[in-house]
């Protein structure tokens, strides 16, 4: 069981590296100029939409897939409740103001969509993990990814999502997304990360 | 002779030692892999008196004095046996150093006697022709001074005393980084010749009472002895054959 | 009635000995105030040390007087003088030094000293100190070790003249535990290192596999405590020096980090974490009882005890902005001293209790500087794009910090606490969260 715990969670930190990359936001050493950080996304003045259920899932959340494969996008096919899934349904990750730890409107837009994922699939377990940018202490940075990890934690609880199932770690400044130093890197870097760690359909 | 005090010398280190492992925990369970600090042990303070070098100009001499000196090992070996009173105490590798200085302490005014009439210019003497030499030097300055020479027990001036302070601040280092060295002001008694020389050390006024101010004391009197000689006018010598000069770190290390 | 005579008398002879003396200090002394000097390091002369005839392949004598000459060198009170200008290489402890030859290169003290090889692969070392234009022996020790152990009678010696030179105690014979980096920034390895305060010898206590941070010397330098993200969650250990075994100090899966012993080493002050809610915690080490300390919402962290173990100083947001606070060891009494535009972070208090050292961020810069317990008396000592973490040497005179430069890792550094002499800690690579030990025993 643990080793499956652990699968998947090197999985969901696969697919979030994978992600990141997608988007253009992952960086490889280079000091290279950077994209601006993460747009925030378009204001939306209506607080909170709740977003559009999506498709119930089918009955069994362990229904084995067709064909086992380790490379998740060979197959096109997105298992309801996978890990995939949780990425297509919401973004994985929301970033915070300097030594902020409140979550920003445009994380609360990203946030609500998490939730509405978790309470489609009540088997599924996450991890919050806090991050910070370089810009401070270890000590005090351990705090505030704390915080932070528990900001999320508290709005998806909000939300309705069971707070048993969602655990919080903190990393301080110890795990940049982005190794660069300057501004669009430390604003990759001041984030909440949500790992799916127990519970995600697995294919075979 | 030799040998004796070889044999007494190793044994009392082995006691020493023996009693260091059974006082120091950490050395009961040495493990490999570990950096553990490795045993060092003080077996105390060496003899501060020797034969001087001095006395022999000639570097060759210096081989019979070393046989001396070897002769001389059982007051080494002397001073070791007062290890055992401080062995007596539980922790003797814990607080050996300040009990070590304290101890040094007594020794220090034999070699400084020694020292002073073999290094220091005797007043009472004729001046070697090297003072000979300065004494022209400051006679000539003297002429050349543009400050009137007063009679014979004049005063300097506040213009010669200016200058004296400010040979004095190029010479004197003053430890800032001490624990409250602001405050350690130290007055140091100078007693010159008339050549300008020391006649003797600079007597530190007052008993240094923490080793912290002790090493104020003697940076003062550092600065004393590094200024020397003191180039003053001739006229006003029973002014300043003697002088106190009062070093206040107050300004400098604040 | 006793005492008040005994009082009379005694200023009856105050007034005497005042009187006899008086006026023959006013016919005698003049008197002149000096209060400006030349703060500068003071030029002394380490000779190769003597090894007579016997043989020594490893060059010990002449190693040792390098590593004297570096220590010293290093605390920037002193300055080595070029052993070309020696006109004796290895002069002999067994008879007074010329003074007018170490005179004449302006060495105001010289060391000499003895190695003799013994048989069973030890050695005995003696050192003697002398004050040049005193033409005195300021200090002369006699050592006993394993040949092995001759960089450490190095850093003893060193610390005999540095502590008989200033009158306060040394810090070469000490050690550096911190966390050794590499892998670069995007995968960093990081494990728990040792080394002499000089640089060598360093040994790693952990082999990376998991991520340790903030290391710092138990007083009696048996332990260390830091916090490790071993098992996946992040807790503070103790980690046994002798033994190599390492213990969480409290199980569960709340956070605990920034520990620091209390100055007897029964205890241990530190954050723990509850629902992102930091707070300052205090744990007998043996009866492993807890007594929470601080219960803001806010961050209270990185806690540092006052020498004498009354106090604590610790950093918290309370206010706004990370800022340092002092309170009494059961909680009470809270008082913010710092004050400055900026914030400050990772208050250390100074073994010597008159200073707190801190991390300063201000204006995009970081800086290492101190201030008194109270707030008075800032001083800033460093600037950089990071430094961070200082950690005081045991006599309270010299603070070691980690620096880093934009994208590159970071380094060791190492300042006096009045802003000079900052100098790169030599013989380690990437390397960060520095702590003293002790001086060893």
């Amino acid at each position: 069981m643990s080793r499956m715990k652990s699968l998947s969670m090197w999985a969901g930190i696969g697919l979030l590296a994978f992600t990141l990359s997608a988007c253009g936001t992952g960086r490889r050493g280079e000091p290279a100029p950077l994209p601006p950080p993460p747009p925030p996304p378009e204001m939306n003045d209506d607080f909170l939409p709740p977003p559009p259920p999506p498709p119930p899932p089918e009955e069994g959340i362990m229904l084995p897939p067709a064909e086992a494969t380790n490379d998740p996008y060979a197959d096109m096919q997105v298992l309801p409740g996978s890990i995939e899934d949780f990425h297509n349904a919401a973004t994985p990750i929301v970033f915070f103001d300097l030594d902020s730890h409140s979550v920003r409107a445009d994380a609360a837009e990203t946030l609500a969509q998490q939730a509405a994922w978790l309470l489609q699939y009540p088997m599924v377990d996450v991890r919050i993990e806090g991050n910070c940018d370089e810009r401070g202490t270890r000590e005090y940075n351990l705090a505030l990814g704390a915080k932070r990890a528990n900001s999320v934690k508290d709005f998806l609880v909000a939300q309705g999502v069971e707070p048993n199932r969602i655990s919080t770690i903190s990393y301080g400044k110890e795990r940049p997304l982005d190794p660069g130093s300057n501004e669009a890197a430390w604003a990759q870097n001041r984030n909440a990360q949500t790992v799916v760690i127990e519970g995600a359909t697995q294919p075979l | 002779m030799r040998t004796a005090a070889l044999g007494t010398s190793v044994g009392l280190h082995a006691g020493a030692f023996a009693l260091t492992l059974l006082t120091w925990p950490f050395l009961h369970k040495p493990i490999e892999p570990r950096p553990e600090p490795v045993a060092v042990e003080l077996i105390g303070p060496v003899s501060s008196t020797l034969p001087s070098a001095d006395t022999e100009p000639e570097p060759t001499e210096a081989l019979p004095e070393t046989t001396a000196a070897l002769a001389d090992l059982p007051e080494v070996a002397d001073i070791d046996t007062q290890l055992p009173d401080v062995a007596d105490e539980p922790k003797v590798t814990e607080d050996p150093l300040p009990t070590e200085v304290e101890a040094q302490l007594k020794p220090l005014p034999k070699t400084a006697e020694t020292v002073e009439a073999k290094n220091l210019p005797q007043p009472q003497d004729k001046p070697s022709s090297g003072f000979d030499l300065d004494q022209i030097a400051s006679a000539i300055g003297q002429e050349t001074s543009p400050h009137p020479r007063g009679p014979i027990g004049s005063t300097l001036s506040a213009t010669e005393i200016d200058a004296l302070r400010a040979k004095m601040q190029r010479c004197w280092n003053p430890d800032c980084g001490a624990a409250k060295a602001e405050t350690f002001e130290v007055q140091v008694r100078v007693y010159l010749n008339r050549d300008g020389s020391l006649l003797r050390p600079a007597e530190i006024v007052g008993t240094p009472k923490t080793s912290a101010w002790r090493a104020a004391a003697e940076r003062a009197v550092r600065a004393v002895d590094r200024c020397a000689p003191y180039v003053l006018p001739q006229n006003a010598y029973s002014n300043w054959k003697d002088i106190i000069m009062r070093f206040d770190p107050q300004d400098v290390c604040t | 009635m006793i005492a008040f005579v005994h009082r009379a008398l005694v200023s009856m002879l105050c007034v005497c000995a005042f009187g006899l003396a008086a006026p023959k200090a006013a016919w005698a002394a003049l008197e002149v105030d000096i209060t400006q000097g030349v703060v500068q390091p003071m030029p002394l002369a380490v000779t190769d040390f003597d090894v007579g005839e016997t043989p020594d392949p490893q060059q010990i004598g002449k190693q040792m007087a390098e590593v004297i000459r570096a220590d010293l060198e290093r605390s920037g009170l002193f300055r080595s003088l070029n052993p070309e200008a020696f006109v004796e290489q290895s002069p002999s402890v067994d008879v007074q030094p010329r003074f007018v030859d170490w005179r004449a290169i302006k060495a105001q003290a010289l060391i000499n000293g003895r190695v003799q090889i013994l048989d069973d692969n030890r050695m005995q070392v003696e050192f003697r100190l002398w004050d040049v234009y005193a033409g005195q022996q300021m200090v002369g020790l006699q050592f006993a070790a394993r040949t092995e152990s001759w960089r450490r009678i190095a850093h003893k010696i060193a610390d005999a003249v540095y502590e008989r030179i200033t009158g306060e105690s040394g810090y070469f014979d000490t050690r550096i535990v911190f966390i050794a980096e590499s892998g670069g920034r995007a995968k960093r390895v990081k494990r728990l290192a040792i080394m002499d305060q000089d640089g060598a010898n360093l040994t790693y206590l952990t082999d990376g596999s998991y991520t340790v941070l903030t290391p710092r010397f138990s007083p009696t330098q048996q332990q260390i405590t830091y916090m490790s993200y071993r098992g996946g969650v992040p807790r503070v250990y103790l980690f046994d020096i002798e033994t190599g075994r390492q213990e969480a100090i409290q199980s569960g899966s709340r956070m605990t980090f920034a520990p620091r012993f209390a100055p007897d080493g029964k205890a241990v002050v530190y954050s723990q974490e509850q629902g992102g809610d930091s707070d300052v915690f205090l744990m007998d080490l043996r009866s492993h009882k807890r007594v929470q300390l601080t219960r803001s919402p806010a961050i209270d962290t990185s806690p540092s005890f006052s020498p004498d173990g009354k106090r604590i100083v610790f950093n918290s947001d309370r206010g706004g902005s990370p800022q340092l606070y002092v309170m009494n060891i059961d909680g009470s009494g809270v008082k913010r001293i710092s004050f400055g535009s900026g914030s400050y972070m990772t208050p250390v208090w100074s073994p010597r209790g008159d200073l707190i050292a801190f991390t300063k961020q201000r204006a995009g810069k970081f800086h290492i500087g101190v201030m008194r317990p109270d707030g008075s008396g800032e001083r800033i000592l460093t600037t950089s794009y990071l430094d961070e973490g200082p950690t005081w040497a045991p006599n309270g005179r010299v603070l070691m910090f980690f620096r880093e430069n934009p994208g590159g890792d970071p380094y060791l550094m190492q300042v006096d606490l009045t802003g000079k002499n900052l100098q790169r800690v030599k013989g380690v690579g990437a390397a960060s969260d520095p702590a003293w030990s002790p001086l060893l025993n």
